[in-house]
């Protein structure tokens, strides 16, 4: 495996570019069992498979670019948007970020389960590194919009996918962050909160200047408020283009 | 793995409030939706004393194997309430990755910062029990000595202790649920075995003695009665002091090596 890895990570929003991947390379390694895993840990003999998730994939995003990453299930998006993230890291290649990363990274929303909904964005706005008085302003808006009433005090486990979205969604964008990842969020919500979030990234798109990585099986949203796509099969770009080019480019390749 | 030490020392600085806050979480957590509240952390610890003093005093009369002189439910509480950290820590703080797994997964969060909030949630419901511990202490009228000033030193190594502990394990029960189901199952056989419910002082055979003085539940138990009770300070001992100082070096060595290696592969493997 490569050691040939740099990890660039700043918080210049005023960089022309946002998100830049050269060459970037992402794999897993699959054992046998659990046993063979443990062992793997105190033996570099041990026998393993090699699946990449990520093949030598480079892109450049600039800032205020709105982006769907399009491809099928198991294609790499996740990966790619989690690198980007940096809740992993990739084993070669250049990763270029500048600004700040806001991402809802699947259903769950990075939510503690126990804790209320309340209890949640306390928590993540403190992560964020906002001050609890900051937080406590955002509150009313986020539950306004998060549709959620009363549910907002009780605990995140009884809330159903449509409700962790919401609030996931109404939360990340409530950060003003520099740059937007959501992954498959916006597929659970009900019809009429689907038309609120379209309308609310319209919004922050236009007054931020927010970059945006959207990954959706949904391309009627995409096209609403994406200009660009980039398309992915098996850890590698194949397309990067116009929006209506890109998902043409997939329909031909899923036919 | 020294640039693991200087990472993990710099992200749990830059953290510092936010460690803060993810402990007093924890507790929030453990209360939710109970009706006694705040209560249940340490109504747990007194019944767990209660119900071995009861055993232990009035059935086997064990207060007579001890060398002291305070009162044995005095004795008996100030190991079990220690124990009591150290036990969620063998645990829970072995499996932190995994209860934690939306930090480690979803969010951008450095991973050797979650042992050091959990570890401390669980430091402040040890600092309830010792609350209870004083009051206890006052009703029995046992008296406080100048020993008691090595509390805050001992509750500081204590902490770091089970916080390097649960670095060296938690990747490992991340990687295998077997090696966390053999940490919980060690569990009671280190309680039974570390001196928590009797005088470790009075054990005859050497080699048992020399295993047992590298054995930081030991230490500790011993410690926080040296300092609670029977008045002695936890390094005058070099022979009671020394060997933990060796275990705790090893399990730092440990801890970095664990962290070196494996890293970069708990995202990816929770």
């Amino acid at each position: 495996m490569s050691s040939d890895i740099s990890v660039i990570q700043t918080t210049a929003s005023r960089s022309f570019v946002a998100v830049r991947f050269r060459d970037v390379t992402k794999t897993f390694r699959l054992y046998q069992s659990n046993k063979q895993r443990l062992r793997a840990a105190f033996s570099r003999r041990v026998a393993y498979k090699t699946v990449t998730a990520v093949n030598d994939l480079s892109f450049t995003i600039n800032r205020g670019e709105s982006v769907a990453l399009i491809g099928r299930n198991g294609a790499g998006k996740t990966t790619a948007l989690k690198i980007i993230t940096g809740v992993t890291t990739p084993d070669s290649g250049l990763v270029e970020i500048h600004g700040r990363v806001s991402a809802l990274l699947g259903l769950s929303a990075g939510f503690d389960s126990r804790l209320t909904g309340r209890e949640n964005l306390q928590l993540r706005g403190r992560l964020w590194g906002l001050s609890s008085t900051e937080i406590n302003e955002k509150m009313d808006a986020i539950v306004e919009f998060a549709e959620l009433g009363s549910y907002i005090d009780q605990p995140i486990r009884t809330y159903s996918s449509g409700m962790r979205a919401r609030l996931g969604f109404a939360f990340a964008s409530s950060l003003d962050p520099d740059i937007l990842i959501l992954d498959e969020v916006l597929s659970v919500g009900d019809r009429s909160f689907h038309r609120k979030s379209l309308a609310k990234m319209k919004e922050i798109l236009a007054k931020h200047n927010l970059t945006l990585l959207f990954v959706t099986h949904s391309f009627s949203s995409a096209k609403q408020f994406c200009e660009r796509g980039i398309v992915i099969d098996a850890g590698t770009l194949l397309f990067d283009g116009p929006i209506e080019e890109a998902i043409a480019f997939y329909e031909e390749m899923t036919d | 793995m020294l640039t693991t030490l200087r990472t993990i020392i710099t992200d749990n600085w830059e953290h510092r409030r936010q460690i803060g806050f993810l402990a007093v979480m924890e507790l929030r957590k453990a209360v939710h939706g109970t009706w006694l509240g705040w209560l249940w952390l340490v109504l747990k610890p007194i019944v767990y004393v209660a119900a071995f003093w009861f055993a232990l005093e009035i059935g086997l009369r064990a207060d007579r194997q001890t060398a002291s002189s305070v009162p044995y439910i005095i004795w008996l509480g100030t190991g079990i309430f220690v124990w009591q950290y150290m036990s969620s820590m063998i645990t829970s703080g072995s499996n932190v990755y995994k209860n934690y797994s939306y930090l480690v997964t979803k969010l951008r969060f450095p991973i050797a910062v979650i042992p050091s909030f959990h570890s401390l949630g669980k430091l402040l419901v040890f600092g309830l029990t010792q609350i209870i511990l004083v009051i206890a202490m006052l009703v029995w009228n046992t008296g406080f000595t100048i020993y008691l000033l090595q509390w805050p030193l001992l509750v500081i190594l204590l902490y770091f202790t089970f916080t390097v502990f649960s670095l060296m394990t938690a990747p490992l029960s991340a990687l295998s649920r077997d090696f966390h189901n053999a940490l919980t199952v060690l569990n009671t056989p280190i309680f039974w075995l570390s001196g928590i419910i009797f005088d470790v002082s009075r054990i005859n055979i050497a080699w048992i003695k020399w295993v047992l003085r590298f054995n930081p539940v030991t230490f500790f138990a011993k410690a926080f009665r040296g300092c609670l009770g029977e008045g002695y300070w936890f390094w005058s001992d070099p022979l009671f002091f020394f060997p933990f100082l060796c275990t705790l070096l090893v399990m730092i060595i440990l801890a970095l090596w664990v962290q070196t290696r494996l890293k970069k592969e708990i995202p990816d493997v929770i």
